[in-house]
């Protein structure tokens, strides 16, 4: 029975193997191939890749970097185990499943898989999948499902430029996936929260273009203050007049200079420390008052003291 | 053209055309081969290769970074083979920092070229050398009286730079001259087995190289010029080179008949440096 026929492990000759069109993956950082290049070359391929037979050929299921490699450094062979050819949604499923067991995939890649995946799903389970549907399938996190969604309402010319960054070695990446689901999040709490201000896509590609310009520029200096622009929409919730909230959003969205700082200090920042420090007054309160004396040691005692004489001070300034 | 890479990350088929834009008008090479085995090479499919009017197969790998130890393994493959091969490397136009300058060092060290390319401006910062050709044994000057060490390391220069015919050429020179000098002050001094003559048999600058060596196997006896190494073994070696003396690179048929040449050429050069060490010491004593 010659490799072409057999299932099993076998040797393959490395120009009979065609890449998976369904893989997710779609960088291969050259670093991380020159170092794999260095291994083959050393101690040649340890493990060998997965298979199925298309006609005369072999496609991919598993292994694509390692298939590569060995093509680059001009290996004649490399072993691998040969399965039975597996439906497209199985097929797209195996890659799913094994690839997160060895190494986390860039997210973008995931996502870029996920609505074929949806379909695939949809005509075995004749209804659309739900999210656990989907998760029990790809083996994926609930959570990765939903940031994968978050990135694919993004418009296409981000997905693309995204894909360049992430071409790029990590320190070099200007944005990251990272960078847009935090943005989208918080776009998307802008929308619900104050619909009136992202009021059309047009209006929300606006301030995806205003965002991302000054995240570039560095008056957005990190992608952790749009969790603070999305508390300026949610103004509301700390009882502040949510027509100035939307105003700072238009004018964050507008004016280049304005920052989601100068936006969060001009609106809701201190409504929010209050509501902070209630709550956590609140909760000593309620801990001081269950305690009984002996229970303190002196450090307790030394830290109560402190906190007795601050809040006086506070009170007495106040006044 | 981008659709034939199987191997090349997609965001570097913009360089790889520009690469090979740069050798198709700029260097005459045609008919480009993706991403196949060069002359059974280990450690390396070249992203692009291309045989040139000399039959040394030019290969252009296409990356992001210039060096990386994975290539090592090629380089030490083509010269251990003498493969006639020259390997450049494509890179994307980048900041000039200390590693960039190190990664090039390093590739120049081991006779890679190195492109970089922006938009449609290609600028070769290094130019490659023929593997075939580096790897003949590295000339241990010092080992040399001081005269022969600028003209040997030029030798070297000119056989590892792509002109290993003129390389060869100029260590016969140097053994040329010596012969001829060693023919007419043992002449001078009396030392030749047929005695004190008052006219020279033969013209010592001008008669032929093999004219002048027949006549030192004849004539020298190295017991009386007090040499002993100088031995007819010896002159006969300078005599086998002698056929080669004058011959000039003729052009080669394919690429098979260029790595043959090669070889000999690899072979002569380094033959011909050792009898050049052992003429010298040899006639040491006689102070020529």
């Amino acid at each position: 029975m010659s490799a072409a026929e057999q299932v099993g492990l076998a040797d393959i000759e490395v120009d009979n193997i065609d890449r998976n069109p369904d893989n997710p993956r779609v960088v291969f950082r050259q670093r991380e191939l020159d170092d794999l290049a260095e291994s083959i070359l050393s101690n040649g391929v340890l493990q060998p890749i997965s298979v199925y037979r298309e006609k005369d050929r072999f496609v991919l299921i598993d292994g694509e970097r390692r298939w590569r490699c060995s093509r680059k450094v001009n290996l004649r062979t490399i072993p691998a185990l040969i399965q039975p050819k597996p439906s497209p949604l199985d097929n797209l499923l195996m890659m799913f499943n094994i690839h997160s067991l060895h190494q986390q995939w860039d997210l973008l890649t995931i996502a870029n898989k996920l609505p074929r995946v949806t379909e695939l799903l949809s005509d075995r389970l004749s209804k659309p999948p739900s999210e656990k549907d989907v998760a029990e399938a790809t083996g994926l996190p609930r959570a990765v499902i939903r940031r994968c969604r978050l990135l694919l309402d993004l418009p296409q010319h981000y997905l693309d430029e995204l894909l360049d960054e992430l071409k790029k070695p990590k320190p070099m990446r200007r944005f990251t996936e990272d960078f847009f689901i935090e943005m989208e999040r918080a776009l998307k709490t802008v929308q619900n929260a104050l619909p009136q201000v992202l009021d059309s896509e047009e209006k929300k590609e606006q301030a995806r273009a205003a965002l991302v310009e000054k995240y570039d520029k560095g008056v957005i200096g990190n992608m952790v203050e749009f969790r603070q622009l999305a508390k300026v929409a949610r103004a509301k919730n700390v009882e502040v007049d949510t027509s100035m909230a939307a105003t700072a959003l238009k004018k964050l969205f507008t004016a280049p200079r304005y920052s989601i700082k100068q936006a969060y200090d001009d609106t809701v920042s201190s409504a929010y420390l209050e509501r902070d420090i209630s709550t956590r007054v609140s909760g000593l309160i309620e801990l001081l008052e269950d305690l009984n004396p002996n229970d303190l040691d002196d450090d307790a005692i030394l830290g109560l003291r402190r906190l007795a004489t601050l809040v006086a001070a506070l009170i007495r300034g106040r006044a | 053209m981008a659709n034939a890479y199987g191997i090349l990350d997609p965001s570097l088929f913009s360089i790889a055309e520009q690469a090979r834009q740069y050798f198709t008008k700029k260097r005459g090479l045609g008919s480009f081969n993706i991403e196949v085995p060069v002359l059974d090479a280990s450690g390396l499919r070249p992203t692009l290769s291309a045989v040139d009017s000399d039959k040394y197969v030019v290969c252009i790998e296409v990356r992001e970074t210039i060096y990386h130890p994975a290539l090592d393994t090629f380089i030490l493959d083509c010269k251990n083979r003498g493969l006639p091969i020259k390997l450049y490397i494509a890179v994307p136009a980048s900041k000039e920092d200390a590693a960039f300058k190190a990664d090039v060092r390093r590739a120049s060290e081991n006779g890679i070229g190195v492109l970089s390319v922006e938009d449609s401006r290609v600028q070769a910062i290094r130019e490659a050398l023929y593997l075939s050709l580096t790897g003949i044994r590295p000339v241990d000057a010092d080992a040399f009286p001081r005269r022969y060490r600028g003209p040997l390391t030029e030798a070297e220069e000119a056989f590892r730079g792509g002109n290993p015919v003129k390389g060869c050429g100029m260590v016969f020179d140097e053994i040329e001259a010596l012969t001829r000098t060693l023919a007419k002050k043992t002449f001078n001094r009396g030392l030749w087995r047929s005695g004190k003559l008052t006219k020279p048999p033969l013209r010592f600058d001008k008669d032929s190289w093999q004219l002048v060596t027949e006549k030192l196997v004849e004539e020298i006896d190295p017991q009386k010029v007090g040499c002993p190494n100088l031995t007819r073994p010896l002159f006969g070696t300078i005599l086998g080179l002698v056929p080669h003396r004058n011959e000039s690179g003729h052009k080669v048929r394919d690429t098979q008949a260029r790595l043959k040449r090669d070889a000999e050429l690899r072979t002569r050069f380094e033959h011909a440096r050792d009898v050049l060490k052992s003429l010298v010491d040899a006639t040491k004593s006689l102070r020529l």
